[in-house]
This record gives C-alpha cells, sequence and structure tokens, in this order.
C-alpha cells in the first residue's frame, strides 16, 4: 500500500478507537448522553400526547436520537482541537507525520460510534413506550440519514478549525449555538408547521435543518395525504451532499489557513503571557 | 475570613472564566439566549398541539403556556447546572487547577483527617488529582512528581 494512505488509514484508526474508547470509559457520560436526550424526548413526547397529537410524538423521540449527534458535533468536533491546544497535544498532531484531515475523520467517525448507542436506545425506548405512529420509506431514511450525518461531522471539522484560533470564547459559543440551532432546525417539531416561509429559507443554511426536515418527510410522510413529498426530500438530499461537500472543502482549507495563522502568530499552542 | 477570601477568590476565577473574554452585555446575551430558545422549543409544541391536536381547549391554552414557559425554563437552567460538576472536574484536572487548589493543604478536609490519623495520604503523595476520578487518569505524569 501507498505509505501515505497507509499512514493516513492508521491514523484514522487510531483516533477512531481513542474517541471511542474515551467515551465509552467515562460511565457518568454514558449515563449523561443517554439521559438528557431521553427526558428532554420524555418531556415533549408527553406534551404532545396531553395536546391529543400523538402524531407528534415520533418527532420528538427524532428530536432526540438527532440532538444526541448535534451535541456530540458540537463539543466533541469543533471544541476538540481548542481542548487540545490548551493541553498540548494539538503541537504533537503538527510535528508528527499523521495528517491533520485523517485525526478529523477519525475523531468524526469515533464520534459518531461512540453516540449510535446512546441514538438507539432512545429510539428503542421511544417505540416501546408509545409506538409513534410512522411511515418510513426506508432506504431514503437511511440515505437521509448517512448524508446528515456527513454534513453535520462535516460542519464540526469546520467548526474545530475556526474554534482553533479562539480561547475560553468557544465554549461560550458552543453553549450559546446549541439549543437555539436546534429551536431554529425544528428538532423536535416540523418547522413547517411552526415557523412562517421566510425563517424556514432562513434555516435552510444549517445541515441540521435540512436533516431534520428530510428525516420528518421519510419517516413520518408529512403531509395531509400521508404520502411523502419526494420532490422536497431530494431537494433536501441534494442540498445536505452540497453542503457536506462544501464544509469538507472548506474545514481542509480553514485548517491550513489558520495553521499557518497561529504557526506565525505564536498562536497555535497555549502560552503564558 | 480565608472562607470568604476563597469564595471571593473563586467567585472572581469564574466570572474571569465565563464573562472575562468579552464585554458583559454580550457575555449575558449568550449565556440568555440558550435557555430561551429551549423555552420556545417547549411552547412551540404546546402550540402545534393546540392548533392541530384535540384536547387543548382555547380557555385552557394561556393557562397551559405560563406552566409551561417555568416548568420549561426551569428545566433549562437545571439542565446547564447539572453539567458543572462534571466540567469543573474535568477543567480543574486538564488544566492543572486542582494541584494549585490542593497545594494549600488546609484546603483538603481529607488531607486533615488522614495526617490526624497518620496514614501515608495519596495527597501527600501527590496523586491527588487522579483520585478525583479513577476512570480520568490523563495526568499520570503530573501525579508522579511530588507535590513537596
Amino acid at each position: 500500500m501507498n505509505p501515505r494512505a497507509s499512514i493516513w488509514l492508521k491514523t484514522v484508526y487510531a483516533r477512531t478507537w481513542v474517541r471511542t474508547k474515551s467515551i465509552y470509559g467515562e460511565p457518568l457520560w454514558v449515563a449523561v448522553n443517554v439521559g438528557f436526550p431521553f427526558f428532554t424526548s420524555l418531556a415533549l413526547s408527553l406534551l404532545y400526547s396531553s395536546a391529543g397529537l400523538k402524531s407528534g410524538i415520533g418527532f420528538a423521540f427524532l428530536g432526540g436520537v438527532m440532538v444526541s449527534f448535534w451535541g456530540n458535533v458540537l463539543w466533541s468536533m469543533a471544541s476538540q482541537f481548542n481542548w487540545d491546544k490548551q493541553q498540548g497535544l494539538f503541537e504533537l498532531y503538527i510535528t508528527s507525520p499523521a495528517p491533520i484531515s485523517a485525526i478529523l475523520i477519525g475523531m468524526s467517525l469515533g464520534g459518531i460510534l461512540g453516540t449510535a448507542p446512546s441514538a438507539i436506545t432512545l429510539a428503542i425506548v421511544g417505540w416501546i413506550l408509545f409506538a409513534p405512529p410512522a411511515n418510513p420509506l426506508w432506504p431514503l431514511v437511511a440515505v437521509t440519514f448517512g448524508l446528515t450525518l456527513a454534513s453535520l461531522y462535516a460542519m464540526g471539522m469546520a467548526l474545530s478549525s475556526l474554534y482553533l484560533v479562539y480561547g475560553r470564547e468557544a465554549d461560550s459559543v458552543n453553549e450559546a449555538l446549541h439549543e437555539p440551532v436546534s429551536f431554529l432546525s425544528g428538532v423536535y417539531f416540523p418547522a413547517s408547521l411552526a415557523f412562517p416561509a421566510v425563517l424556514q429559507a432562513i434555516a435552510l443554511v444549517i445541515p441540521l435543518a435540512v436533516g431534520m426536515d428530510a428525516l420528518q418527510r421519510t419517516l413520518f410522510s408529512l403531509n395531509s395525504t400521508g404520502v411523502a413529498d419526494l420532490t422536497l426530500v431530494y431537494r433536501d438530499i441534494l442540498l445536505l451532499a452540497i453542503m457536506g461537500i462544501t464544509l469538507l472543502f472548506a474545514a481542509s482549507k480553514a485548517l491550513k489557513i489558520l495553521e499557518e495563522k497561529g504557526r506565525r502568530a505564536g498562536t497555535i499552542a497555549v502560552r503564558l503571557r | 475570613m480565608s472562607y470568604v477570601r476563597s469564595l471571593v477568590a473563586s467567585i472572581r476565577v469564574g466570572w474571569s472564566r465565563d464573562f472575562g473574554w468579552t464585554n458583559p452585555i454580550l457575555g449575558f446575551s449568550l449565556k440568555t439566549i440558550a435557555p430561551i430558545a429551549s423555552t420556545m422549543t417547549a411552547l412551540t409544541i404546546l402550540y402545534i398541539g393546540f392548533k392541530n391536536g384535540a384536547s387543548i381547549a382555547s380557555a385552557q391554552f394561556p393557562f397551559l403556556l405560563g406552566y409551561i414557559v417555568i416548568g420549561a425554563t426551569l428545566y433549562a437552567h437545571i439542565s446547564a447546572y447539572s453539567w458543572v460538576p462534571t466540567l469543573a472536574i474535568a477543567e480543574g484536572k486538564w488544566t492543572f487547577v486542582f494541584p494549585q487548589v490542593y497545594v494549600h493543604w488546609g484546603n483538603s478536609l481529607r488531607a486533615h483527617l488522614r495526617l490526624l490519623l497518620g496514614t501515608n495520604t495519596s495527597y501527600s503523595g501527590g496523586k491527588m488529582d487522579i483520585c478525583l476520578s479513577p476512570s480520568l487518569r490523563i495526568n499520570k505524569i503530573v501525579s508522579a512528581i511530588p507535590c513537596w
């Protein structure tokens, strides 16, 4: 095998393994990863149920599943290089022959592997407790889900490059982004039922919003006839693919620029000033 | 008085950590936007349920709105605070804050007790940071260096 490809693959494997191990190595985090989305979904399901809208319960649990991944993207992808910088790990990354792109891909794969059990648990428990009505188009659900994760983690990679130049403010920006983006994306409810068209159009720049729209349509056939509007689903799939590729490219470019800038300005490592 | 001084110092450090990087208005705005969005999510679901469901009468809606505002706001705050102990332990270790705090041995009740009992403490062996959470043993090298 080509030595560069071999190093790339080994780095991906190593970073995936470390990320997965770190998630399962801390029982408290496993409990938190399952507990928070579960209780939020449960509360919102009861709200749907008490309002006499049983068909909405599926949205609450789908939202919980996707929020697990969104939280992982923000806290374990976007912030990671900033934390690595604080601990002195990032200097090791850039002085080693390990490609940064492979480290980012490894972090993403590890994050997905680490978050999947929480998401699956949530989906199963939601199904057992409430049996929400669904009319899934499985091949489209699989494509949409895969593309949503790809574009979300590509966004995480782009943000991780951006946060690299920041300090504590990265954490505060993350805290400020998490809930408002979930709300605007219509994570727990169909945005088409809640927001005016202008707001829905603005939200289409967020991968999570596009992914949620497509998943809600393919899983729950979002219209009065009970048949999914495939034109809108295909539009969402196309948008997700474009976003994923663009964000991946932007992440790679931004990382190179900021790494170079950091080397020149001396901000790539944390120093006492 | 030393407790008051420690408390004031902790508050100043906390303020600096959360707001020192920006001006207080932007800092407070960023801290406020998340609980508002969380509450808005619950309100939106109530509104969708009211418009499309069959169980909420028009006269009930304003009362339910009040309940949801209070409950969702409280939940948003509690869920935010529940991260604090985890973050405090994790950050205290990763950023080497705990060794600085514990270096003044008067801060550790455990150290007092063990010194009183005459046992060889992990504290005096310089291992106090890994004893706080065994599953997060990332500071072994630092821990291996005796404090004094």
